[in-house]
């Protein structure tokens, strides 16, 4: 396995790093750390001395180096093969890029969230991911003492096409220990949502699917779907919240919102997307 | 292209400097846009090596990259594989 980690140096990237540690140790995975380097991109047009550019940009490289090596320190002391590398590129473009690599299975990312009107009209970093990466992402929020979740839900809007995702989600959570995986589908009393006996037949289907695990089942009330799950977290202690990253028309999602980027923002526990 | 290198006697084990010379010379002959590339080699302990590249293209930003891996060759192959990948989605 191979799992990307942007890393910013940051309290939060810290702990998606720390969390990546934690990963490969369970999995033998191989870690690529990655850092951008952002330049205001009108530096190079209007600056007259150009020495002092490239000494700006050579101390940053030196800064990202020294604090890398650190990171890459403890990796090699773990005996976890790793990579890091430096380039000069907008953070949310270079990640989408390096994901479309085969050999990439996962992406650990740290995150602060977003609320109001920054996350309607800005959005966190990691907001912009997942509106577009077709890979398994891992959102850290908080320090992560081990990776083991005893209890997973699994948010599903019981379409046929999430399946795959859901089959995917399972095979993560062995690697997390998960001892309770709850399936549960948001009932946000929409006018045109299915019978409640539908979409209870449709959740059985799931716990099919689980097989072996311990499952349970819930048909949710709420008045929206990333409301739904906070509180269901909350009530059930959840440790590890798994969803389905179907990416949206952006006019649609410009209206209706998107769950996935939501729920990312407003949680506090680990999320896991699946493509 | 330029290949600088700084190679330690343990790397120098695996292949001599100027094999070490041609062989990243050859990995990337193909980018018309490098202008030099550094190679630094360490033993980090007995178990762990690390290879760092920084690839310096022509009128732009440098790529650093650096694998640690359990031998040279593993570590030589996934620095070179990285920083393809990174010359070829970062430099276009």
């Amino acid at each position: 396995m191979k799992v990307i980690v942007p890393v910013d140096f940051s309290e939060v990237s810290n702990n998606a790093f720390n969390a990546s540690i934690l990963f490969a140790k369970k999995t033998d995975a191989e870690i690529e750390m990655f850092h951008c380097i952002e330049l205001p991109f009108f530096w190079n047009l209007t600056a007259k001395n150009k020495a002092l550019i490239t000494n700006i940009k050579e101390a940053l490289i030196d800064s990202a180096q020294e604090k890398l090596e650190k990171y890459q320190g403890l990796l090699e002391d773990a005996n976890i093969e790793c990579s890091y590398s430096i380039i000069e590129k907008e953070f949310k473009s270079a990640l989408l890029e390096e994901s479309l690599y085969e050999d990439i299975d996962l992406v650990i990312i740290g995150s602060n969230g977003a609320s109001g009107k920054r996350e309607r009209f800005i959005g966190s970093n990691t907001q912009k991911i997942l509106r577009k990466i077709d890979k398994p992402v891992l959102v850290i929020k908080n320090p992560v003492e081990e990776l083991k979740f005893d209890k997973a839900v699994y948010v599903t809007g019981l379409f046929k096409n999430e399946q795959e995702a859901f089959r995917n989600f399972l095979k993560y959570l062995s690697i997390f220990e998960t001892k309770e995986l709850h399936i549960l589908s948001i009932d946000t009393l929409a006018y045109f949502s299915q019978p409640s006996i539908v979409m209870e037949n449709a959740l059985e289907k799931y716990a099919e699917i689980a097989g072996d695990f311990n499952v349970t089942t819930h048909f949710y009330k709420d008045f929206s779907v990333d409301a739904g799950v906070r509180h269901f977290c909350i009530e059930n202690n959840i440790d590890l919240i798994g969803i389905s990253n179907s990416h949206k028309h952006p006019l649609k999602r410009l209206f209706q919102g998107s769950n996935v980027e939501y729920i990312a923002n407003h949680n506090q526990i680990p999320i896991l997307t699946i493509t | 292209m330029k290949v600088q290198t700084k190679v330690n006697s343990e790397a120098i084990n695996y292949m001599n400097q100027e094999h070490w010379s041609a062989c990243i010379h050859d990995a990337y002959s193909k980018y018309k846009n490098i202008d030099q590339i550094d190679v630094e080699t360490r033993n980090v302990d007995d178990n762990q090596v690390s290879i760092l590249l920084n690839i310096k293209v022509k009128e732009g930003f440098p790529i650093t990259v650096c694998h640690s891996s359990t031998d040279y060759k593993k570590a030589l192959k996934g620095v070179i594989q990285i920083s393809k990948q990174q010359i070829e989605s970062h430099t276009s």
